[in-house]
């Protein structure tokens, strides 16, 4: 097994970062680190802040990577092809059920990435929950493909976990272009899972590539339309499923939203009201969770979600609190004030964030070369407007139809 | 010249506001130097296919060579075009 030979050569640390790209070495890391005992963490981001910040967490810390080259100030260990003498000679390790084994992170409000634990055990019965919706109990020959990562809770759940538990097989490539997507999959057996999001699927539909058959689609990350998803289906020959679900809760339901809008609860899983607010409660979870999404049940195990809180805006799959962006841009040197505002896109493809910002020093693109600095890509204005002031009433508040009244006015200027 | 065509349609497509003669025909064009993402990239693949006529491709594990910078990018599709 390559994860023994692995294991006996990571350094002697109690908590890894997992960060190789190739997912089978993923998943032989990951394994390799459960079986020295060490913790698995997974970063919100590869930039050199989110590693200094976890060293800054955790003092005997280090890196497993294939494929970064870069200075770093974390210890690295390399990922090098293990030799396998004897494929068969070990018996499957056991672990751990109830330790808190892995770390995944989310953007809290407050803007700094917070921390998630989670167990073996509330992986591997998300994934039986999961897996049983999904029907793999009849695909257990299936072959997954993932567009990606397996660092955050989706790739690891639907990439890693589901696979693990149901004795599917995983390429090992993670590819973004339509024509890479195709071709990674007609590499496969019949039947194959293709594990994306929204994103790459319209880009799929979008340049009429032809996907090889698959047993189904499976998207989240966000909100997958029901427009894309018929299409899709037609398309492809093939069914679009969907996950709904956050790092916390891991996936808590399902739909096929070119048929429904409703969201059906995997079982086990249910939904209390508490105030404005919904609490997730299930026997796998170590305790129960606050959604930040609004929701409405339709029925007992049903639900159609309402939108977000006001304050949360998620931008690629990424989530952030727009009073946390404000701040940031607000104490930059040399800016005066500034607020994000996220326009009414219909007819953009994926939503952005625009900025308006007062500065005498700088112009928009020192403003933008300093957030990108502070900020994740996704979150960076497209575009940031230079404006003369900020339309704050009396109260010193940015009313948002006077936000939608200046993003008219600068777009009209451009 | 192609590479200015080509930094006009990155602006454009990705709605960046910089002038294109300031992105650096050498500079990365994600995370360090224009700071752009995965979705970016599948924004640009698109408007390049619309335009030059061709498919981007990856080639192995080269998603992040063709998207080195934008001079990279211009070799790519000077190569690849098809329009």
């Amino acid at each position: 097994m390559d994860a023994r030979t692995l294991a006996g050569q990571l350094p002697d640390r109690s908590c890894l970062i997992n960060l190789c790209e190739n997912r089978y070495r993923f998943l032989v890391g990951l394994i390799a680190g459960i079986l020295k005992g060490q913790k698995i963490v997974l970063p919100p981001g590869r930039a050199n802040e989110d590693l200094k910040r976890l060293q800054q967490r955790y003092e005997s810390i280090y890196c497993l990577t294939d494929t970064d080259t870069r200075q770093a100030d974390i210890e690295i260990h390399r990922y090098v092809d293990p030799v396998c003498s004897d494929p068969l000679e070990q018996a499957i390790p056991e672990v751990p059920s109830a330790k808190p084994l892995f770390e995944l992170f989310t953007s809290g409000s407050t803007g700094k990435a917070t921390p998630h634990q989670k167990s073996w055990g509330t992986l591997w019965e998300g994934a039986r929950l999961t897996g049983e919706r999904l029907g793999l109990d009849n695909l257990t020959q299936a072959a997954v493909l993932a567009t990606v990562p397996p660092q955050h809770m989706f790739g690891l759940e639907a990439s890693i976990l589901l696979p693990l538990r149901w004795g599917l097989s995983v390429s090992s490539e993670q590819p973004l272009f339509a024509a890479d997507i195709a071709a990674s999959l007609e590499k496969l057996p019949t039947p194959r899972i293709l594990v994306t999001t929204p994103f790459h699927l319209r880009n799929c539909v979008e340049e009429g590539i032809k996907l090889p058959q698959t047993a189904f689609i499976l998207s989240a990350t966000s909100t997958l339309s029901p427009t894309l998803a018929a299409q899709a289906e037609k398309l492809f020959d093939t069914q679009a499923l969907e996950i709904y679900g956050s790092t916390e809760t891991g996936a808590i339901a399902t739909r096929r939203p070119a048929l429904e809008s409703d969201w059906s609860l995997l079982p086990g899983i249910t939904l209390n009201q508490e105030s404005k607010a919904w609490r997730v409660t299930a026997a796998h979870l170590r305790k129960s969770i606050l959604l930040s999404d609004r929701l409405k049940k339709t029925s007992e195990h049903q639900f159609i979600l309402l939108g977000r809180d006001s304050d949360m805006v998620k931008i690629a799959g990424k989530r952030a609190s727009l009073e946390d962006l404000n701040l940031r841009l607000q104490s930059l040197d040399g800016v005066e004030d500034g607020i994000f505002f996220l326009p009414d896109q219909r007819s953009a493809s994926v939503p952005r964030l625009t900025a308006f910002v007062v500065s005498n020093s700088l112009d928009e693109q020192e403003i933008t070369q300093a957030l990108r600095e502070q900020l994740d890509p996704a979150f960076l204005p497209r575009p940031l407007f230079k404006v003369d002031r900020l339309p704050r009433n009396a109260t010193g508040k940015i009313p948002q139809s006077a936000l939608v009244t200046l993003f008219k006015q600068c777009g009209a200027k451009q | 010249m192609l590479e200015n065509e080509v930094a006009t349609l990155i602006i454009d497509t990705l709605n960046l506001r910089v002038d294109p003669s300031s992105i650096d025909p050498q500079a990365p064009l994600f995370n360090e130097g224009l700071g752009l993402d995965s979705i970016d990239a599948l924004e640009l693949a698109m408007s390049i296919s619309k335009k030059y006529g061709f498919q981007l491709r990856s080639n192995d594990e080269n998603n992040a060579n063709i998207f080195a910078s934008l001079s990279s990018l211009s070799k790519h599709i000077e190569s690849c075009r098809t329009t």
